[in-house]
């Protein structure tokens, strides 16, 4: 209880934090979802144009872009932190929620949110309004995919992140993993290799952000649905063990650049 | 001018010390290049192009190199104004705006010089061969620069903008993805709809992109000549809004004391 | 008296890899690894009852931070018994957090773009107060450092020093036994500087926290701790009262004399020549030799004085002088 009432006041802090600039929230939250409409609005010329790609029309494509700008819109808003992981752990920043008695994985995900994920999100719904498949039906499972797929991203930041325990200053190649993942998600998986696939769904686990997403409300399919929670729950706990034994690392002082 | 073309040196040598920075884009533009290489096969299997599917990625890489090799440079702008800075240059025996430029150009230049290798080898990679007239590569090497040298002033209005939107980001994003659809980055003007395409015709966002690339690709003369002229006739439309921009901030800056 | 820091034999090594930075020099360093060792503190024994205050000084690289962020929990030691708190930091960690509050002067714990309050909320989550007892220590703390009036204003736009005091609130809201602070002061001006060394006293004397504060600043060390701790190459060289402290190695007083003559020349036991210009005489005296009001009053036999300074000489030499007493 006492748990819950803390991670709220956190989020709830955070959001506030961003709010409170009002002038920038507001340009930057609707300036997102322009941006993002904006460059949607490829697809809609592209379909205009042609058919299908390996049976995807435009509705599976507006609803992966949907998928992946909610989720990748939920980890900014709640997440922001994890992309600054890397260098709380170089500057000694992590310190800080060390000295504290909650979760230190939590305190420095949670240690920032960011307005343009707002955007993000409001561009999920329009795009999922637009494919058709945001329906009553499929309200349920299309919350379950978007918390699935923002545990991926948090996940695949928490672990490109960690590296820093062990390499020192790789902000960089940290980020580039996290675009990475985005890049991919917002591309049809079905133009790829079934061997390059294998990617997709291991070590840039952009598959179950975008594709996987809308081959369940495509077909709605239960079982593909129980693989998503299932590979986010797997990416999370392979984040938490990276960060462990990382922050392990930290404690014994033994990191690069001490 | 031999003091801006030591901006232009000084600028060009500390853009080469980024290397993490020159890798991290490099491998984003293989990766963009790999998914639409994908994406054109898949898609040229059913239907004929407007050209052939590997100059559609010839096409995109140059497309590409032109967007990728900006710098931030709204970004630097917007932190002289923030910082009050620029009161600081304005006491310089060097106008502000071309120092800006000149550095701008500079840093485009040490970009391009990673990126046109990594473009011709991803593209020649991923499309299996060069363009059908190879010797448009070489025709597009002076459209780039006079394309790129118009569209950084462009994106240096943008900048001076901070001064009454305090966070000019939101704004550049816009910018930016109304050039990607305007401008065609991605899908060749075309095969958009004949009224989109007209549209587009009539922004600068077509000169600055499409029209390039596409008299590059089929060896058109005449149509670089002609677009030589019009990104002529937007460069000084661009240099007229920049300085009426910037000489009302000044005035600004006068008047407040920044 | 009840005990709240111990510490017997405490050490700690780092092992590094050597200059190895960014993803190609980690890849070299674990082709070719290269093992440094560094004994950052070699062996350390010391006690802290409950309520002093301890001044933890020493030169850059002393190993100062190393043993604060061991007795916080952040490092664990490679050597030594540790108990903080009756903890073992490296085994209680999070147990020890609600026991110890710490105050980093140059990073801050406070949300900038937020009104302190909501950061003091926070925290009152992060330590599980009740909302009663929250309330009922806010309201207090607010009214001895006297906040009041900034409380809901943006931190950003706060000054340092009112930042600073919002800081150390912000640490004492759970009521910890022991209060850590780096370099409290620094930055501040006089004003503001004063205001937190008695402030820090005045909330350690009423709840009789434990003060351990590292400093650059003598005033600081002065004006709030009872007992200082010296360290240098990871080792105490000097664990003793500060009033003893003071005997020993303050004893030295610094005067700026404005004269009203040119040229004055005071001579007597115990008093060195510093700087000598026209109308202003710079002396240090050692007042285990001679009181200070007797080298002004000799001063006021020779001329008339426009103004007088006495100041303390600069930390850097007192230390030295400690330094140099242990033949560093």
């Amino acid at each position: 209880m006492n748990f819950i009432s803390f991670l709220v006041t956190l989020i709830l802090t955070n959001i506030k934090s961003t709010i409170s600039l009002r002038a920038s929230f507001v340009l930057q939250s609707i300036f997102m979802a322009i941006n993002n409409l904006i460059f949607f609005s490829m697809w809609w010329i592209f379909f205009g144009k042609f058919e299908d790609i390996n049976g995807w029309r435009l509705s599976e494509i507006e609803a992966m872009y949907g998928f992946a700008a909610g989720s990748f819109g939920l980890a900014v808003i709640f997440g922001d932190g994890v992309r600054e992981i890397a260098r709380k752990i170089i500057d000694g920043s992590l310190d800080t929620y060390l000295v504290q008695p909650k979760n230190i994985l939590i305190q420095a995900v949670v240690a920032k949110s960011n307005a343009s994920g707002w955007g993000d999100l409001v561009t999920a719904i329009i795009l999922l309004a637009l494919s058709g498949y945001l329906t009553w039906k499929n309200l349920p499972i299309i919350i379950i995919l978007h918390i699935a797929a923002t545990l991926i991203f948090l996940s695949v930041g928490i672990i490109s992140q960690s590296l820093a325990f062990w390499l020192g200053p790789i902000e960089h190649l940290a980020r580039e993993i996290f675009e990475f993942v985005l890049t991919f998600s917002v591309y049809p998986q079905t133009i790829f290799p079934s061997a390059f696939k294998v990617l997709l769904f291991t070590v840039i686990p952009a598959g179950f952000v975008g594709y996987l997403p809308v081959e369940v409300v495509k077909n709605f399919s239960i079982p593909f649905l129980i693989v998503c929670v299932i590979a986010a729950a797997i990416y999370l706990l392979i984040a938490v063990y990276v960060f462990s034994v990382g922050l392990r690392r930290y404690e014994s002082g033994n990191k690069i650049g001490v | 001018m031999t003091k801006y073309w030591e901006f232009i040196k000084i600028e060009f040598q500390q853009g080469m010390q980024y290397r993490g920075a020159a890798l991290a884009k490099m491998g984003f533009y293989g990766l963009v290049l790999f998914i639409f290489s994908r994406l054109w096969k898949v898609v040229a299997i059913k239907t004929t192009l407007s050209m052939p599917a590997k100059d559609m990625l010839w096409y995109l890489a140059m497309t590409e190199l032109i967007v990728l090799s900006f710098p931030l440079i709204h970004l630097e702008i917007e932190e002289d104004v923030r910082t009050g800075n620029l009161a600081y240059f304005l006491t310089k025996p060097t106008s502000y705006m071309w120092s800006r430029y000149a550095r701008g150009l500079g840093s485009v230049f040490s970009k391009l010089l990673f990126l046109i290798f990594a473009g011709l080898f991803f593209a020649y990679l991923f499309s299996g061969g060069f363009p059908e007239k190879p010797l448009g590569l070489l025709l597009f090497l002076p459209l780039l620069i006079i394309s790129i040298a118009v569209y950084l002033l462009f994106q240096m209005s943008i900048g001076v903008s901070s001064f009454w939107i305090q966070d000019c980001s939101p704004v550049y994003w816009v910018w930016q993805k109304m050039s990607f659809i305007l401008g065609g980055m991605i899908l060749p003007l075309d095969i958009y709809p004949s009224w989109l395409k007209s549209i587009a015709m009539n922004t600068p966002f077509a000169s600055l992109l499409y029209e390039p690339v596409k008299a590059a690709l089929t060896l058109d003369v005449n149509l670089a000549f002609g677009v030589a002229f019009k990104l002529f006739l937007w460069g000084l439309l661009a240099i007229f809004l920049l300085s009426l921009i910037y000489k009302k901030a000044c005035k600004q800056l006068v008047l407040n004391g920044g | 008296m009840e005990t709240v820091i111990t510490a017997e034999k405490l050490q700690k090594t780092f092992i590094t890899s050597g200059a190895t930075y960014g993803f190609l020099g980690s890849i070299k360093g674990l082709l070719n690894p290269v093992r440094n060792e560094i004994e950052a503190v070699k062996s350390i024994s010391f006690i802290v009852n409950k309520g002093e205050r301890i001044a933890f000084i020493g030169p850059n690289g002393a190993g100062k931070s190393t043993t604060i962020k061991m007795l916080a929990g952040i490092l664990h030691p490679t050597d030594g018994e540790l108990k903080v708190a009756g903890l073992n930091p490296q085994k209680q960690r999070q147990k020890l957090a609600y026991k110890i509050g710490t105050v980093f002067g140059q990073k801050s714990q406070l949300w900038p773009h937020l009104p302190a309050s909501h950061t003091f909320n926070l925290l009152s989550k992060i330590y599980d107060l009740d909302e009663v007892t929250y309330k009922k220590r806010v309201k207090d703390l607010t009214e001895i450092f006297s906040i009041g009036p900034f409380l809901e204003q943006t931190v950003r736009k706060m000054s340092l020093g009112q930042r600073m005091r919002c800081e150390i609130v912000a640490s004492l809201l759970h009521k910890p036994e022991i209060l850590f602070l780096d370099e409290p002061t620094i930055g501040l001006d006089i004003v503001a500087k004063s205001i937190i060394r008695d402030l820090v006293k005045t909330t350690s004397e009423l709840d009789s926290t434990t003060v351990f504060l590292t400093s650059h600043d003598t005033g600081d060390m002065e004006r709030v701790c009872d007992r200082v701790l010296v360290i240098n190459n990871g080792e105490i060289l000097l664990d003793n009262s500060i009033s003893e402290v003071r005997k020993s190695y303050i004893r030295r007083k610094r005067i700026t004399l404005l004269t009203e003559e040119e040229n004055v020349d005071i001579q007597l036991k115990g008093v060195k020549l510093i700087e000598s210009l026209p109308h202003s005489l710079k002396i240090e005296v050692d007042s285990n030799m001679i009181a200070i009001d007797t080298v002004i009053q000799e001063a006021f036999k020779l001329t008339k004085l426009r103004d007088i300074t006495v100041e303390d000489p600069p930390m850097e030499e007192i230390v030295q002088d400690i330094y140099e007493n242990f033949k560093l």
